[in-house]
Parts: C-alpha cells; sequence; structure tokens
C-alpha cells in the first residue's frame, strides 16, 4: 500500500520577479517500507518538496496538489493543527543546515527530550522520571556520538555540524515514525560515520518497517540504499522507477547524464580525460524555460520540446521526455 | 566571564570619574563649601576624595547633608519607577507577542498605531488629563502625594508599599491599598515611555525568531503555536530586550521628574527642581552625581543580566576575549 502518495504537486514562490514555479506538477508515490530517493541537483526543489509535505510553509509560498494523502489520510483536507498532530506521530524530518534548526539558547538535553513522546514509554510508573534522560543517552548512542552526556550537556553553537546533523537524526528517529524524510542527512559528515548512519536508516528501515524518502543530489550514495528512485530537474520530475530501472536502463537524457557525470575510477580512466557534463547550467528561477525545462541543455531536443512532455509509463518506470533514449541507444553509448 | 565585569567595572568607573570632573568645574565656579586654594589638582583630590567618602556637601535649604536628603528621598522615586517598570513588561511584553505574530496585520497595526501614540504624547499633558478625567471627573484616584494624610506609616525601607505592609499598625492593608491607589496614575504616565520601547523592541524580536530554522524544526516535531512561543520563542526573542530596557532608564527617571512634579510625588525631582529655585549648588551637584551613578549602574545591571541569561550572548564574549 501506498504510504505516501502525491500527484501534481506545484509550489510557486512569490518573488519580487513575480511568481515563479519553483516546483512544477511533481509525482511522487512510496509504498510501504521501501526506501525511495529523490535526486536531483541542488535548487531543483528536492527540499521543497520535503517541506511540502510536512506543511511546513513560509509567507509567499502558494502549495497546490491534486492529490496529497499519507496511507489514508488526506494531507490536503487537515487543519494545520490536526496536522501537526499527525507529524508529531507519524512523519519526522532531518533537516538540511542541522545547526541552524536546533534552538540556539536550549540545551540539547531539552531538545532531544522535547523530541520523545510520551507514548513510547516501557516500564514502571517509577521510572518515569529518568526515562527520557536515558533514552536521550540511547539515541545519541545509536547515531554515533561517543560522549552523549557532555553532547547533552552542550549547546548547539558548541558543537560541530556533523554532531548536530547526528543530532537531529537521533530527534528524528526518537518517535519510530512511519514516514521519515531524510533531506541530506550525511553531508556535514566523514565518509565512515555516513556508512555507519546509512546503515542505520536501513536497519531502521528493515525493523520498524520505516519508509524513508531519502533526498540527496548523489545518485551514487542513493542507488546503493534505495529501492526505488525519483530524478528531479528544475523542480519537474524526469524520471521515477526502481533502482534497477533508473540505474541501469535510464530513459531520460538528464538521468544519463548524472548517471554519466560519476567518474568511474575502476575502469582505466584516462589521464587529463575530460569528465562528463552537460554543457550549461541550471537557469535562475526568474527564467525557467518553458516546456521540459532541461531543452536549453538537452543534447536530444528537439523543436517538441518547448512543449511540456507527456510522462511515459512502462511497467512501473515513468519518465516525462519527448525523446526518450531506448535500451540500444544507451547500450551502443 | 569574570574579565567581563572587570571591564565592565572599568567603563563605570572612567565614566563616574568624568562626571565628577564636569561637577568639580561647576562648583569651582561657586565656591560654597570648599575652600578654593587655586591649585585645581589639590582642590580635585580634597574633593574627590570627600566625595568618595559619601560626603556630598550640606544643603543650603534644610541644613542636612547632601546625602541624607537624597537617601530619604530617592526612594520614593525609585519605587515610581520600579513599578512603571514592572507595568510596563507585563504590557509591553504579550503586546509585543501579539504584534510580532500578527506582523501586517489589523492586530499588529492596532498596537502599533497606540505605540506611536504613546510615544507622541507629552508626559506632562497626558499625567493633567489622567488626573482631570480620572481623579476629578470620576474620583476614583487620588490626585496628587504618596499616600492619603490619615496614615501614620513609620519608615523603614523608603518604599511605601513594604512599609505599610511591615508595619504593625492596625489599618495597615487599608494604608496598603491606599499607596496602590496613589502610585496608579504617576506609574500609568511613567510607563508609557517603557512600554512603547518594551513592544517594539519585542515586536521585532520574535518577529526575526518566528522566521527561523529552528522554529520550523519545532514545528516538524508537532509542537503547536503556543508551545512553540512558549518553549522555544520567547526564550530567544526576549534576552536581547534586556540592554535596552537599561538604557531606557535613564530616560525614565527625567520624566519621573515632571511626573513627579505634576503629581506632587515627594521624591527627587520636585527635589532637584526645587534645588535649582533656591541655588542650593551642593544639592543640585550631589543629587546629579547621585542619579547619573544610578543610571550607569542600572546599564550595568542589565547588561550583566543578558550575560547571565543568553548563551549566545556569553559565546560572543569569549570569541571576542
Amino acid at each position: 500500500m501506498a504510504i505516501l502518495d502525491i500527484r501534481n504537486l506545484t509550489i510557486e514562490l512569490n518573488t519580487s520577479q513575480g511568481r515563479v514555479k519553483a516546483v512544477e506538477r511533481v509525482n511522487l508515490t512510496l509504498t510501504e517500507g521501501e526506501i525511495q530517493g529523490l535526486v536531483g541537483e541542488s535548487g531543483s526543489g528536492k527540499s521543497l518538496v520535503a517541506k511540502a509535505i510536512l506543511g511546513i510553509k513560509k509567507d509567499g509560498w502558494v502549495v497546490r496538489a491534486d492529490r496529497m494523502r499519507l496511507g489514508d489520510i488526506d494531507l490536503l483536507t487537515l487543519t494545520p493543527s490536526e496536522r501537526r498532530r499527525l507529524m508529531a506521530n507519524d512523519i519526522a524530518m532531518i533537516f538540511q543546515e542541522p545547526s541552524s534548526h536546533l534552538d540556539p539558547t536550549q540545551e540539547i538535553a531539552e531538545q532531544i527530550e522535547e523530541a520523545i513522546p510520551s507514548n513510547t514509554f516501557e516500564g514502571g510508573f517509577w521510572q518515569r522520571f529518568q526515562w527520557r534522560k536515558k533514552r536521550a543517552v540511547t539515541l545519541l548512542h545509536k547515531v554515533g556520538i561517543k560522549d552523549p552526556i557532555s553532547v547533552l550537556r552542550s549547546y548547539p553553537h558548541e558543537l560541530s555540524e556533523g554532531v548536530c546533523q547526528k543530532i537531529m537524526i537521533a530527534m528524528a528517529i526518537a518517535k519510530k515514525p512511519r514516514l521519515l524524510i531524510a533531506d541530506e542527512p550525511t553531508t556535514a559528515m566523514e565518509s565512515t560515520t555516513q556508512i555507519q548512519i546509512l546503515k542505520l536508516l536501513h536497519k531502521l528501515n528493515k525493523v520498524n518497517n520505516t519508509s524513508i524518502l531519502f533526498i540527496s543530489h548523489d545518485i551514487e550514495s542513493v542507488s546503493n540504499l534505495s529501492d526505488t528512485l525519483t530524478v528531479m530537474y528544475c523542480g519537474q520530475t524526469v524520471e521515477s522507477g526502481t533502482r534497477d530501472q533508473v540505474i541501469n536502463h535510464p530513459r531520460h537524457p538528464y538521468t544519463n547524464a548524472l548517471l554519466k557525470a560519476v567518474p568511474d575510477f575502476e575502469s582505466n580512466l584516462a589521464h587529463k580525460s575530460h569528465l562528463y557534463a552537460l554543457p550549461g547550467s541550471i537557469p535562475p528561477l526568474q527564467h525557467l524555460p518553458i516546456g521540459c525545462r532541461l531543452g536549453p541543455r538537452c543534447p536530444n531536443a528537439q523543436k517538441t520540446c518547448v512543449q511540456k512532455p507527456h510522462s511515459t509509463r512502462v511497467k512501473g518506470h515513468m519518465f516525462n521526455c519527448h525523446f526518450p533514449l531506448s535500451i540500444e541507444d544507451e547500450t551502443s553509448s | 566571564m569574570f574579565i567581563y565585569i572587570i571591564r565592565r567595572l572599568n567603563v563605570f568607573v572612567i565614566t563616574l570619574f568624568l562626571l565628577s570632573v564636569v561637577a568639580f568645574l561647576l562648583q569651582r565656579q561657586v565656591i560654597t563649601d570648599f575652600v578654593n586654594t587655586g591649585n585645581i589638582l589639590s582642590d580635585y583630590q580634597r574633593y574627590i576624595l570627600a566625595m568618595l567618602s559619601g560626603n556630598f556637601g550640606t544643603s543650603l535649604a534644610s541644613g542636612n547633608p547632601v546625602l541624607t536628603d537624597i537617601l530619604a528621598i530617592f526612594p520614593a522615586t525609585l519605587e515610581l519607577c520600579l513599578m512603571a517598570f514592572v507595568v510596563s513588561i507585563l504590557i509591553g511584553i504579550p503586546c509585543g507577542i501579539f504584534a510580532g505574530l500578527s506582523r501586517g496585520g489589523a492586530v499588529d497595526y492596532g498596537i502599533m498605531t497606540i505605540t506611536l501614540m504613546g510615544v507622541s504624547v507629552p508626559a506632562f499633558w497626558f499625567a493633567m488629563l489622567l488626573m482631570m478625567f480620572f481623579s476629578l471627573h470620576l474620583g476614583w484616584f487620588p490626585v496628587s502625594g504618596r499616600i492619603g494624610l490619615l496614615y501614620d506609616i513609620p519608615v523603614i525601607t523608603g518604599f511605601n508599599l513594604i512599609d505599610t505592609l511591615l508595619s504593625t499598625k492596625p489599618y495597615k492593608y487599608e494604608a496598603f491599598f491606599d499607596s496602590l491607589l496613589h502610585l496608579a496614575l504617576p506609574t500609568l504616565v511613567l510607563a508609557t515611555i517603557p512600554t512603547t520601547e518594551v513592544i517594539r523592541q519585542v515586536r521585532a524580536s520574535i518577529g526575526e525568531e518566528m522566521d527561523k530554522n529552528y522554529i520550523k524544526a519545532a514545528q516538524a516535531k508537532g509542537l503547536n503555536t503556543f508551545q512553540i512561543i512558549k518553549r522555544h520563542g520567547l526564550r530567544n526573542a526576549l534576552p536581547p530586550v534586556i540592554p535596552s530596557l537599561g538604557l531606557q532608564f535613564g530616560r525614565v527617571l527625567t520624566t519621573a521628574m515632571i511626573t513627579e512634579t505634576v503629581f506632587s510625588w515627594p521624591g527627587i525631582g520636585p527635589w532637584m527642581v526645587n534645588s535649582i529655585y533656591l541655588e542650593d549648588h551642593s544639592a543640585i551637584q550631589g543629587g546629579m552625581l547621585f542619579i547619573a551613578a544610578f543610571v550607569l549602574l542600572a546599564n550595568m545591571a542589565t547588561d550583566l543580566l543578558h550575560l547571565l541569561i543568553d548563551p549566545l550572548k556569553r559565546n560572543e564574549l569569549y570569541g571576542k576575549s
């Protein structure tokens, strides 16, 4: 069953240059107990999608969708307070820029204890006084913090970005959510702890059946962990499907370019050879191309690309392109 | 932390020194208690030693030492000022929060309009209006003074509200309420300026903090708006407001002098005005030094309080020293 089902999500931002469609008709489906990777360059609207799911809006954002469901709950019809209650129990998010998402004047201990819901309590009433503290310590242990006691007594500005990120993860997994949105959860960490955190997320997924929406700009690291992948470019979904479909048989030129951009150090890469990249750069939000937004940079673009492509679906593999790459193309190149 | 306190004290001492130089030079123009030997430095040395030992000279009007007069009178002013600050915090913080949360809304405009009016209205005129309406027309509050003439309360601390409760007289509660009634109007007048300041500062501060990322994170934890403001908003928005309260103290003391004169409040205001009329130079000079020292002290105290409350400020300190 789909735990998260989003159809045609559009997010418009009011800027000084007028209203801009930062995210245009994005579709996302997460089945229960699945890890889905959401891949795209920075500025492609991944974090906006995550915030729209949580219902955290800033002034001047207009969020519209044809359908937005969490399990059997329709998120669009909920009042803000009902939505908060839902978030308290079912959804957790690991934010980007972790240190700014921690209250600067509050000790870590209080902040973690605040994130531990009282319905997770187990044990006798005499343990009530201590259990939150103990739970906070175990949570910090879980995310790989070596001296939890001293970290608990610190303020966020006294800790490094990596430790703050681990604290955010600890707070997110504290309530054992049904859906975990991880927005670049391992960016500020050294690579050994990155693997540790990825393993932790994987374990969470297997043991608690937590569905995870894993947002990242790095298609390689995401593809190791996730069952399905969705690729975004400039606020549009370009391709989505199972890991095998997207990684091994990409149908969209952008996905193909992303995969080619990962340098393959195992094959003999010629000395000083060119690394592959698409020509041009991501257009700014004020000057988005019409139709398929990849158009001006796409190697296969033709006249029809000024119209938005319809999504094609083949065995659960969805792609939005007028001229999809065929598998023969992929093998010959 | 310790070094910061020392540094802050240093500023305090230097400012006091400069003030004493000004007061000394003023006094040299009109020789009163001190014999002018012609040598400025030795005169100043004698003068500053006398000041440090608490000898502000003798008042020409009362014949008492100036310090005794000030200490007898100042608690009345202090009581009024402190009450004004309490009122301004009680009114200012909630109003500031409401205005800050509904930025650009009707509540915000309403509160800010009233605030602007509060800043612009002259204190003496507002005092007279209140007096005419509430005291003369409606008769709810007494017109002037600190306490009814019927009550004889011995002075212990100099604060009427405390003295009435400490006294053993059978009518002490009546006396307490009577002094509260006497306090009401002057407090209201005096509170307008700090209240407007508190509202503006809190509004700006909370408006800024509520846009920060950790508020979003708190929303994602599932806290409701009230909990977010209580647990995260206020603790970040209020500490930066504290030092500006200390700065207001000087302004409040000057306004207090006007207010006291209008309400015949037996505080330092009418006393200073009277001394000026009588050309009582040692009293003027002593009063000036005393008030200046007190304002500086209040500033320093609020700065240190800010330091104790706000961990971010403490962090800044380590970064700099």
